[in-house]
């Protein structure tokens, strides 16, 4: 039996060292593009800085989401999510790039928008997401504190150097192992609803500043759920993903079962059609009602196909091929089309290769999802520098930057397990 | 052909006389008992029950009911809304969504108590109320000279009682 407690490991060298060439790839890139083409580098962070932050903060929910539902079948797998959590520090840093880019990105610092001039104001609007992040990162890290404190009693016994600091210094007035797990399930319990509800304010405040503002005349009260949401499923793919990659790396050899493997797939199913729920009841009422200052976000990214009156079939391609069209598409078809369809039956779920696919699909689309989110508002379909086609608008400040965005949240992942060695493979003995 | 029930009083029992028959080769099993257990069902080795056809057949039904029956209706009655076409289909999508999951659940429903509870109505001999409650019956079919074999098995599994039933 695999005891849990800490065990002392090293970073791995190769991932590491990957992951370290793909941050540098996307420093470079950033401030190469700073000097080339200022505005489209703040463009590519923004989106980017957004799936990840609203990754790492949803995975943390999802841990907090075990804890309130006293689930037990996750084990290991909780280890796995914690360690996600690892960026969300970065995600508050990385917020200051975009508050530097906030002239190239946000018309209405330039022009203030009559009737919403005091809620965005550069003041206002930045103060208080920064808040926002700071009360995450705040939250985020003592639960990651409480979560992890009573595992490190037995292993300061057999540690050193700055780890053994760290490891003293978390366990300050320690109160012996079964106290000490008996409070922190207490005590996580609750600030595991404080952190739920915290992450549904902050991501829907991040979504109508961020995202929404960007479009400053658009208006829909679904839009901040429906990206709040994106961020849980996004988190819940990647953890799949994770588990399904990592299945025989140490510690995790043997615990990523059929049945666990069979619950992530039904995560992905369920949430999948939940987003796929959460995006049509938005659709479906701007399309009924039909009104200029509503249809015009979607018109810009579904096209005219698709607030015709009906789904007429002539001209089908002709509309399909307008600006961003095919990669909105593409993003619901990886986002619900494809995790729907594939992972309906049972036997596709419980095999590691098919549920992999579909969750790397999943983190895929929403990375592109995110684009679309933001992109279209920036750079109009009628500006003619709009894309059309799926690979257009990848060029080198995109893949640079979304690699080294790749590149920063895998080395925090990485990082999170160095420090805490062996929480990943840990049987879960706090639940 | 004979039938021999062995009661057990816990759900780990019940499997291993379920797995200790089946590798003597017996085949011709019922089990009866007071909770869904996934074990037991795995031990038995039955395949998806035929219930989930009902549900499907449900679905398809309402799918379809929900489309056609809204076009026939926006045609019939010819009133244009909201300058849409009448057969808009994203409206539509609506009540077909919801007439899917009203038809699939209630076929469902129906489908559980056609495969169910139609069938437990017959006088069935072997039932007692407490398997309704605490116990566990494994009933098993077999040639009656090998009885012996069976009742042996069932006390090897740890049964309470083991009885040849009549019938």
């Amino acid at each position: 039996m695999t005891t849990d407690v800490v065990q002392p490991s090293s970073l791995p060298r190769g991932p590491a060292l990957l992951f370290g060439v793909l941050a540098l790839v996307g420093l470079v890139t950033l401030f190469y593009g700073l000097f080339a083409d200022s505005e489209r580098t703040y463009r590519v962070f923004l989106h980017n800085w957004l799936l990840w932050a609203a990754l790492s903060q949803g995975a943390l929910v999802l841990s907090a989401a075990f804890r309130l539902t006293n689930a037990s079948w996750q084990g290991p797998i909780h280890r796995v999510v914690d360690s996600l959590a690892a960026y969300v520090p970065l995600s508050l840093v990385l917020f200051g790039v975009i508050y530097l880019g906030r002239h190239e990105l946000f018309e209405w610092t330039r022009h203030p928008i009559h009737g919403k001039e005091w809620w965005f104001s550069e003041g206002f609007t930045f103060i208080r997401d920064t808040i926002a992040l700071l009360w995450m990162t705040l939250i985020s890290g003592f639960y990651v504190y409480l979560s992890v404190r009573p595992l490190l009693g037995e292993a300061r016994e057999n540690t050193s150097g700055s780890r053994l600091a760290l490891y003293q210094r978390w366990t300050a007035g320690w109160r012996g192992e079964a106290a000490e797990r008996e409070l922190a399930v207490r005590r996580l319990r609750k600030l595991a609803a404080v952190l739920v509800l915290s992450y549904v304010l902050a991501y829907s405040l991040l979504a109508i500043d961020l995202i929404m503002s960007l479009a400053p005349h658009w208006v829909s009260s679904m839009f901040p759920a429906y990206y709040a949401w994106g961020g849980f499923l996004s988190a819940i793919s990647m953890t799949a993903l994770l588990c399904v990659l990592m299945r025989n790396s140490e510690g995790l050899r043997g615990e990523i079962t059929t049945n666990r493997l069979h619950d992530l797939g039904k995560m992905i199913f369920a949430f999948s059609i939940f987003w796929m729920y959460l995006f049509w009841s938005q659709y479906i009422v701007i399309w009924y009602g039909n009104m200029p200052e509503e249809t015009s976000f979607i018109l810009a990214r579904l096209g005219s196909q698709f607030l015709q009156d009906t789904w007429y079939l002539e001209g089908f391609w002709t509309r399909l091929a307008e600006p961003y069209v095919k990669i909105t598409l593409l993003a619901w078809i990886l986002l619900w089309v494809v995790p729907f369809w594939v992972l309906l039956g049972q036997r596709p779920k419980k095999t590691p290769a098919i549920l992999g696919t579909v969750a790397f699909g999943s983190v895929l689309g929403f990375w592109i999802e995110r684009y679309v989110l933001v992109t279209p508002s920036l750079v109009p379909p009628e500006s003619g520098a709009a894309p059309n086609t799926l690979l257009a608008p990848l060029g080198g400040i995109e893949v640079g930057l979304a690699l080294g965005f790749l590149g920063l949240f895998f080395l925090c992942f990485l990082t999170f397990g160095h420090v805490f060695p062996g929480l990943l493979p840990a049987k879960s003995g706090v639940r | 052909m004979a039938q021999v029930l062995g009661v057990l009083s816990t759900p780990g029992g019940t499997v291993a006389a379920v797995e200790s028959l089946k590798q003597a080769g017996f085949d011709n099993l019922e089990v009866y008992s007071p909770v869904p257990s996934h074990a037991i069902e795995h031990a038995l080795g039955k395949g998806p029950s035929w219930v989930r056809l009902w549900t499907l057949i449900g679905g398809l039904t309402g799918v379809a009911t929900g489309y056609l029956m809204t076009i026939w209706m926006a045609y019939d009655s010819g009133v244009v809304i909201g300058g849409k076409p009448f057969a808009s289909i994203p409206a539509y999508t609506i009540i077909a969504f919801e007439l899917t999951i009203l038809f699939g659940g209630v076929l469902t429903v129906l489908g559980l108590m056609a495969h169910g509870l139609l069938r437990t109505a017959r006088r069935d001999p072997v039932y007692r109320p407490s398997f309704s409650n605490d116990e566990f019956g494994c009933l098993v079919r077999c040639h009656s000279d090998q009885i012996p074999r069976v009742q042996e098995l069932l006390q090897g599994a740890g049964s309470m009682e083991v009885r040849v039933v009549e019938g």
